[in-house]
């Protein structure tokens, strides 16, 4: 049994649901705004009966705008929930030295008890000697059990040792529910696996976390992360268009 | 800016721009003295007297679902625990090798605790699976072999390690049936009943009617404040209520004020405490307590059971 899991089960999804309901013309409203997003189909998509249509893919509407997803009629289950975690480092000097790499492969390894993967540079930035295709930083997946594990032990034990660090701005969020963080590699040494093995560790990096929720705005998923005591910056804002008076 | 500016600028006023000037003015007026914008209207307007909200001949009110959500984790079914124990032990059988060199320098202290532990982790494990008892008994004798290590270990162990005590889940106010603290029931969702100077219907959630000048969330904050003090830190769950109890008053139960209502319409607000504890004043309330889903059932009427009985949790 994982605390957080039982936590979540028991007093938070109750919670997030009082917090996250929506009248349904608040929510009618929400949807269409979505959906208007989307661009029309073209004139052929629209046609059934074209003999072109048949055994083919639908279509895709044209502009290449990206459409956010619409969310479906709300109920008990579209609570918002935490889905998966990545935790993300580039490695910099990765570029002269592969070797680096293994450092920040170990750390990730340590702190989320998962396998992580290697990240190649898709393309090459001339002015830092990178190519495309040169392995530069790794990533790892959590789910599940580990991933309610990685999020205790960042709330209870590594942010509240953090210096100069006022909460994750409220800026941060791709606008469909999911967050992101950075963190300093001061965060990475202040992890108990890390911190009893210092000096293992030849490099210690910043790192990334990003938490996918399966919320559909970024205010429900901020208000499922606080739930579980990550700390929130509200001076950093988005930053909004100033209304000029006349 | 000056006030022979304004005037210049009121002079200046016709229909089209009307009010995009007055705002101006206003707006500028306020920040002089210090005021919140729309204040000069507010004091022309005359202060709407306080009364009672009510709907359709229904009275409006307000009522507050204080809970203490759960403290320590839920108990297991026998079936729950089995598993979890089999799935833990099944993972530490196939979990990959641990790099034992990675993590501690050869012949070091703590390798010597740490191959101790596992030894014994690697018995427990074992132990489940009955085909594995054969190999089990011939590893147990290679341990005995070792003892002058195992002996070292101990000597150092007790030096270093401090013995983490658990306390226990149930506490003396479990033992005592004290209703009234909050620190019993651990592992359950506890929910504040109080009780009403009157024979019939006199232990409910806190209520109270809501005025026309205040929200639901307002009105059920100063009920609480009125009935059960101001000693505790609570928080309320959005603004939203969590569910409604409509009902007619008896027949032989007339109000004195308003002949015409009918019954009322009682609006519930989740809030959770964090700190503190109820202070009864003697003359609305007389009594509370702190209850779980199914402890409520002895206490209310079995009409509000029904009515409040999915809005509680069941952990």
């Amino acid at each position: 049994m994982i605390r957080l899991e039982e936590f979540y089960d028991n007093t938070l999804s109750d919670n997030l649901m009082i917090l996250s309901y929506k009248d349904p013309r608040t929510e009618g409203e929400f949807i269409k705004k979505r959906i208007k997003q989307h661009p029309p189909l073209t004139k052929a998509a629209q046609d059934v009966d074209n003999p072109f249509k048949k055994n083919r893919p639908p279509i895709k509407p044209r502009g290449g705008k990206k459409t956010q997803p619409v969310p479906p009629p709300q109920s008990h289950e579209t609570i918002p929930r935490l889905d998966e975690i990545y935790i993300h480092c580039m490695i910099k000097q990765a570029i002269h030295n592969k070797q680096h790499l293994l450092s920040g492969l170990m750390a990730l390894q340590c702190i989320t008890s998962e396998r992580p993967n290697v990240v190649y540079s898709k393309t090459g930035v001339a002015n830092w000697k990178l190519r495309a295709g040169m392995p530069i930083g790794c990533v790892v997946n959590i789910k599940g059990p580990p991933m309610y594990t990685f999020v205790d032990k960042l709330v209870e034990i590594v942010l509240p040792r953090l210096k100069e660090w006022y909460g994750v701005p409220l800026s941060s969020g791709d606008g469909n529910g999911n967050i992101a963080m950075g963190f300093p590699s001061s965060a990475l040494s202040l992890f108990p696996e890390v911190e009893g093995n210092y000096d293992s560790f030849p490099l210690m990096t910043g790192f990334d976390v990003i938490f996918n929720t399966t919320a559909y705005t970024d205010h429900e998923a901020r208000a499922l992360l606080s739930g579980f005591q990550i700390p929130f910056n509200e001076k950093k804002r988005k930053r909004r268009n100033i209304r000029v008076m006349e | 800016m000056n006030a022979s500016r304004i005037t210049c600028l009121i002079s200046s006023i016709n229909k089209t721009n009307f009010i995009k000037h007055v705002k101006f003015n206003e707006l500028f007026i306020n920040i002089g003295k210090g005021r919140k914008p729309y204040s000069i209207y507010s004091s022309l307007k005359p202060e709407p007297e306080i009364r009672e909200m009510v709907a359709k001949k229904y009275r409006i009110v307000s009522s507050i679902v204080l809970t203490r959500p759960p403290q320590i984790l839920r108990d297991l079914h026998p079936f729950e625990k089995e598993y979890y124990l089999y799935q833990q032990k099944l993972e530490q059988i196939h979990s990959p090798p641990f790099p034992q060199d990675f993590y501690f320098k050869k012949g070091s202290i703590a390798e010597k605790r740490w191959n101790k532990r596992k030894e014994q982790d690697k018995k427990n494990a074992l132990s489940v699976f009955s085909e594995f008892n054969d190999n089990l008994k011939d590893k147990s004798d290679i341990v005995e072999g070792e003892e002058d290590i195992n002996n070292d270990n101990k000597s150092l162990g007790d030096v270093e390690e401090e013995e983490i005590k658990i306390a226990s889940r149930i506490t003396q106010d479990d033992l005592n049936n004290n209703l009234k603290s909050l620190n019993r029931a651990l592992h359950r969702t506890l929910y504040l009943i109080v009780k009403k100077p009157r024979d019939e219907h006199a232990w409910q959630f806190p209520q109270g009617g809501v005025n026309n000048r205040e929200s639901l969330i307002q009105a059920a904050a100063r009920e609480l404040e009125e009935e059960c003090g101001n000693k505790m830190d609570v928080w309320f769950v959005g603004r939203r209520p969590i569910g409604c109890y409509k009902y007619t008053y008896p027949k032989n139960f007339v109000r004195e004020d308003d002949k015409d209502i009918k019954g009322s319409m009682v609006f519930f607000m989740k809030a959770h405490i964090f700190a503190g504890q109820v202070h009864v004043d003697q003359k609305e309330i007389v009594d509370f307590a702190w209850v779980t889903k199914q402890e409520m059932k002895d206490f209310v009427t079995s009409n509000y059971y029904s009515a409040v009985l999915d809005m509680l949790s069941e952990f």
